[in-house]
């Protein structure tokens, strides 16, 4: 019998404002305060979007006014503290599953509860809210070097050196992929960012020229090529076992599609390759990276094709919730994220539903019902066939975190058929 | 340590007027006292499992009801009348109220509801139901085994230290 035993711990880091007493670089990040919240809820996003957490803390547990908040480093920790792998205590670092920086701290008080609740969003929303000052960058330098220049001169608040700043975090890079400069595609000795830009728009420029991505992964700042699915890491959800509530939508609406461009890392000519289908491309086009190999243009245009077919005709999207805090592989699910590759298959133990059914099992039943045996066999191979060719491998657009101390975990996935190569 | 039959039920306030009630011979709980304890879990039987997915969230200590018969024949002349005085009280003031009954409980309270009911003037039927802030002895133990295990490690060490002592010259002070 799954048994659950689900924490949950938020750490606050507050910079607590001084109403203009000193000097704004002066102010120093408070010791951590560790409160056991009421409810937390974390939201892993698509690229482009910023991840979300929201936690209600008990006014009485949290030793500070929120009003008095400057800014607040926010970190969630969410686990099971019946699993064995996560050390004595039950808890370690190994389960966070967010962190970031408050947005609203807001406090409400009443007759039936005094509740401070913060929204935050992770280190990305910090970064697209902070516009660029970087006119350009040396394109010799690594692009590990060119990321940080932007950050500094952009003074992003709370990235700052903590040598410097005592308030500042530092931010770890991470390009397990190498670390390649900008000048090794472009040619050219500098590189100009796009002009009114935020520094994340900067740095996901700089990422795209050398066919990279760039995403955070809690705080460290993961800059590499699309990977291939491993199969490894593909999370299993089976409804029939798993699963509480499935929904899977198919859009047969005609609609006029975008045509897609791929583009891919060719490592042996150290260059991108671009394929574009339909070509020539309608108005719209959906650029998508893929995941480095040995592309020719020809190669890269059939993917670009499949990719186009994919979107207008076959993707499938969907919806699931589940209160498991691990999948069938025993993989810990509080962590998933958008990109994250699941397994999802529909399993009855309903005896009048055909799913899960062999051939013969379908031919028996079909013939119960009144079915001819020539017509029944017919229709169990045109259900096999159509069943045969249903993507049972989905991608992550949104995982949905929820943890409450009266109802435990919960976790809602939106996931498409489509599958693009993520980062990591 | 269990409470004996003859144990008495002390309540003291922890603040306010400092009143205590203490209940013995005649006056104890006629039917003594419920103290119940419930997990908080939620459970779910998903589509087709067999078995349920069930989310243990923690102890939690319910009310503690006690429920007595004072009568003036058994307790002396005015007991009765005391005793709701008393009990009444406590429950006005809404201050924290120390409940004991000999080794067995030990509670830190809020008295939530007083209810008497009179048969005669000599004659108190009253319920007492109280919440239970803090209750020493029979904290609730977070339900892991990580930490049965520390606590076995600390109970070795705490071994290991007395055996030590006892080396030491002159024996365990």
């Amino acid at each position: 019998m799954p048994v659950y035993y689900p924490r949950c711990l938020v750490r606050l880091e507050p910079v607590l404002d001084d109403f203009g007493a000193t000097e704004t670089d002066a102010l120093d990040r408070q010791p951590a305060i560790e409160v056991i919240p009421e409810s937390a809820a974390w939201e892993c996003r698509p690229p482009g979007e910023a991840g979300v957490a929201t936690v209600a803390i008990p006014w009485r547990d949290l030793p500070l006014d929120p009003r008095t908040l400057r800014d607040v480093r926010l970190s969630l920790y969410v686990w099971d503290a019946g699993a064995p792998t996560l050390g004595a205590l039950g808890y370690s670092e190994l389960a966070q599953v967010f962190v970031g920086f408050v947005d609203e701290p807001e406090s409400a008080h009443g007759e039936t509860a005094q509740t401070v609740t913060l929204s935050a969003r992770d280190y990305q929303g910090r970064l697209m809210d902070t516009s660029s000052q970087t006119v350009s960058v040396r394109a010799d330098r690594p692009l590990s070097a060119c990321i940080r220049q932007v950050i500094d001169e952009s003074g992003v608040p709370g990235f700052g050196d903590p040598a410097q700043h005592p308030a500042g975090l530092g931010l770890a890079i991470r390009l397990p992929d190498g670390d390649p400069t900008l000048q090794s595609v472009t040619g050219k000795s500098r590189w100009t960012p796009p002009s009114r830009a935020s520094v994340w728009d900067v740095i996901a420029a700089m990422c795209r020229t050398l066919g990279m991505r760039a995403g955070f992964r809690l705080g460290d700042l993961i800059v590499r090529r699309p990977q291939p699915i491993d199969p490894e890491r593909v999370k299993l959800f089976v409804y029939g076992q798993n699963v509480r509530e499935l929904r899977f939508r198919r859009d047969l609406r005609p609609y006029a599609r975008k045509g897609v461009r791929a583009v891919a890392w060719a490592p042996a000519d150290r260059r991108l390759v671009e394929a574009t289908y339909p070509d020539p491309p309608p108005d719209e086009v959906v650029v998508l990276q893929v995941e480095e190999g040995a592309w020719t243009p020809a190669t890269l245009r059939q993917r670009a094709e499949a990719l186009y077919h994919a979107l207008g005709e076959r993707e499938m999207t969907g919806r699931l919730d589940t209160v498991v805090m691990e999948d069938l592989d025993e993989a810990t699910l509080t962590t998933l994220r958008s990109g994250d590759v699941i397994s999802v298959r529909l399993r009855s133990g309903d005896p009048a539903v055909l799913h899960g059914m062999s051939r013969g099992e379908i031919v028996n039943h079909l013939i119960r019902h009144g079915v001819r045996p020539g017509v029944a066999e017919a229709l169990a191979d045109a259900w096999l066939q159509a069943e045969g060719g249903l993507a049972t491998v989905y991608a992550v657009d949104r995982a949905a975190h929820e943890w409450s101390a009266a109802d435990g975990y919960r976790l809602g996935i939106d996931f498409r058929s489509v599958i693009v190569p993520q980062e990591g | 340590m269990a409470a004996a039959n003859d144990d008495p039920v002390v309540l003291t306030q922890l603040g306010g007027s400092g009143l205590t009630v203490l209940l013995t011979g005649g006056l104890l709980p006629e039917r003594g006292l419920s103290d119940p304890v419930s997990q908080r879990m939620s459970r779910t039987w998903l589509p087709g499992a067999e078995e349920p997915v069930t989310q243990v969230m923690g102890p939690s200590q319910d009310a503690v009801t006690l429920t007595g018969y004072a009568r003036d024949e058994m307790a002396g002349e005015g007991a009765a009348q005391t005793l709701d005085a008393r009990l009444r009280r406590m429950a006005r003031e809404g201050v924290p109220v120390r409940l004991e009954w000999g080794g067995q409980l030990d509670k830190v309270v809020m008295i939530e509801r007083y209810a008497p009911e009179w048969d005669d003037l000599g004659s108190l039927r009253w319920t007492l139901e109280v919440a239970v802030d803090v209750s020493h002895g029979d904290e609730a133990r977070p339900a892991r085994p990580a930490m049965e295990a520390i606590e076995d490690l600390a109970r070795e060490a705490d071994a290991a230290v007395a055996e030590a002592r006892a080396l030491l010259p002159g024996g365990a002070p």
